[in-house]
């Protein structure tokens, strides 16, 4: 009768540590799940992961996130929109604000910047450290300044789908892309593929910095052209 | 009168500073090419130790790769320091850090946060400047070598199976996977390019199994 009654005691011990190691995981998973067809990749869920484990949730922030998360969703299936490059900027603001609120729950800050172009995009930081953010490319500025200022605004759009997701989790999205890769992304994911490109549309650059040898060297040009005509003059 | 002479004068005076700042900027530029390796080295020194600094306020943990789930118990931040490359063929011999923006790059070699760290057993995308003093010389690189990372948790060697020159835009050729280990590591190609580069010096290495 004991050893009945040991057993299935064992089992359940067994599980319940299981169950709360695996806790943070299937959060990530979780999510990942439910923000699968909005745009959040397997990077996000890896990313998701990797903050889980260095900052395991409890109980009570896994439901709060979750909670978060479904809000979103369903202000996103509201606005009929799968992607949030199709969000208008009043509505992509509904976002940010559930998503502060869901970082406010892991104790996490993040910022979002839509007017400077060359800054961060938006960063979100724990304790000081950074856990991502997303750098502008020059590369999604191509065009006229009006076009720019709209790209900025998707690409922290498509920054607040990764954040209504996975974001709300704390984990980031260094190098988010436009609205069509976006798209390529969810359809990837929809395949369950295991294989993906980087989000990224392009490498990072790791060239050496010539702005100074080509500041210096127009304004030698400049220069010289200036004396030969006050030679001239005089 | 008075005036043209005012004129005159003041002609000579700015013609005056345009040469002298011709000069200074002809000089500055010579000393730019000629002591390049120097000021890197400079900006080098001065970053590893507001790093050093930095570093040792932060407590140090203890990161252990778990075999059986091949995932760390513990995963760098964006900016972290977590290990050294080594490429003994070229000399190279820099620090690893977590991350791909502008200013980590300024320090060592930069990890893409999407690919998987050493030894998960998937894409390590990696990526350097090609300074003098980080990947310029991947050119005399050669299939075989050998490209060491050693991590705070474990020393890891790949083997380079393939290089390949690609445009900017080729992310395709740099698949994140998470069925084999493979080191992709690239760098800003040509070289010794003057002004934008737009294409990619792609570094293939398999991991050696030990």
């Amino acid at each position: 009768m004991k050893k009945m009654l040991i057993i299935p005691m064992i089992f359940i011990m067994l599980v319940m540590i299981v169950t709360s190691v695996n806790a943070s995981t299937s959060l990530a998973e979780e999510i990942y799940d439910m923000g699968n067809s909005y745009g959040v990749t397997e990077y996000h869920k890896r990313q998701m992961e990797r903050y889980f484990t260095n900052n395991p949730a409890t109980d009570e922030q896994r439901e709060q996130v979750l909670e978060k998360t479904r809000e979103c969703i369903k202000l996103m299936d509201q606005m009929k929109a799968s992607d949030v490059t199709k969000l208008n900027v009043k509505q992509l603001e509904e976002i940010e604000k559930i998503i502060k609120e869901a970082c406010e729950v892991l104790g996490l800050s993040i910022s979002f910047d839509n007017t400077n172009p060359n800054g961060p995009g938006f960063f979100v930081t724990k304790n000081g450290k950074t856990i991502g953010e997303y750098e502008f490319r020059a590369s999604d500025f191509v065009g006229s300044t009006q076009q720019s200022s709209t790209n900025a605004q998707l690409s922290n759009g498509q920054t607040a789908s990764a954040q209504t997701t996975g974001q709300t989790t704390g984990q980031t999205a260094s190098t988010q892309t436009t609205g069509q890769t976006a798209s390529a992304q969810t359809t990837n994911n929809k395949q369950s593929s295991s294989k993906s490109t980087t989000s990224s549309k392009k490498f990072v650059y790791t060239g050496a910095n010539s702005t100074f040898a080509f500041t210096s060297m127009a304004m030698v040009v400049v220069a010289l052209t200036v004396l030969v005509k006050l030679r001239r003059n005089a | 009168m008075p005036n043209n002479f005012c004129k005159n004068v003041l002609r000579a005076t700015i013609s005056d500073i345009i040469v002298v700042l011709l000069f200074l900027l002809i000089i500055i530029n010579i000393c730019h090419y000629f002591l390049e390796d120097k000021i890197q080295e400079a900006f080098e020194t001065i970053n590893f130790l507001s790093i050093r600094e930095k570093s040792e306020e932060v407590e140090k943990v203890d990161i252990k790769l778990i075999k059986e789930t091949k995932k760390l118990s513990y995963y760098p931040y964006i900016g972290d320091k977590y290990g050294r490359v080594r490429i003994d063929s070229i000399g190279v011999d820099l620090p690893l850090y977590h991350g791909d923006s502008l200013q980590i790059l300024k320090n060592g070699i930069g990890h893409s946060p999407e690919s998987y760290f050493p030894g998960e057993g998937g894409t390590i995308l990696c990526m350097g400047h090609n300074y003098k003093t980080m990947l310029r010389n991947f050119s005399e690189l050669k299939l075989g070598d050998i490209i060491n990372i050693t991590t705070d948790y474990g020393e890891f060697n790949y083997k380079i199976y393939d290089m390949r020159i690609l445009k900017e835009t080729d992310t395709d050729q740099a698949p994140i996977q998470n069925e084999k280990e493979i080191l992709m590591i690239y760098t800003c190609y040509p070289f010794n390019n003057i002004g934008y580069a737009y294409q990619r010096y792609m570094v293939y290495a398999e991991l050696i199994e030990e």
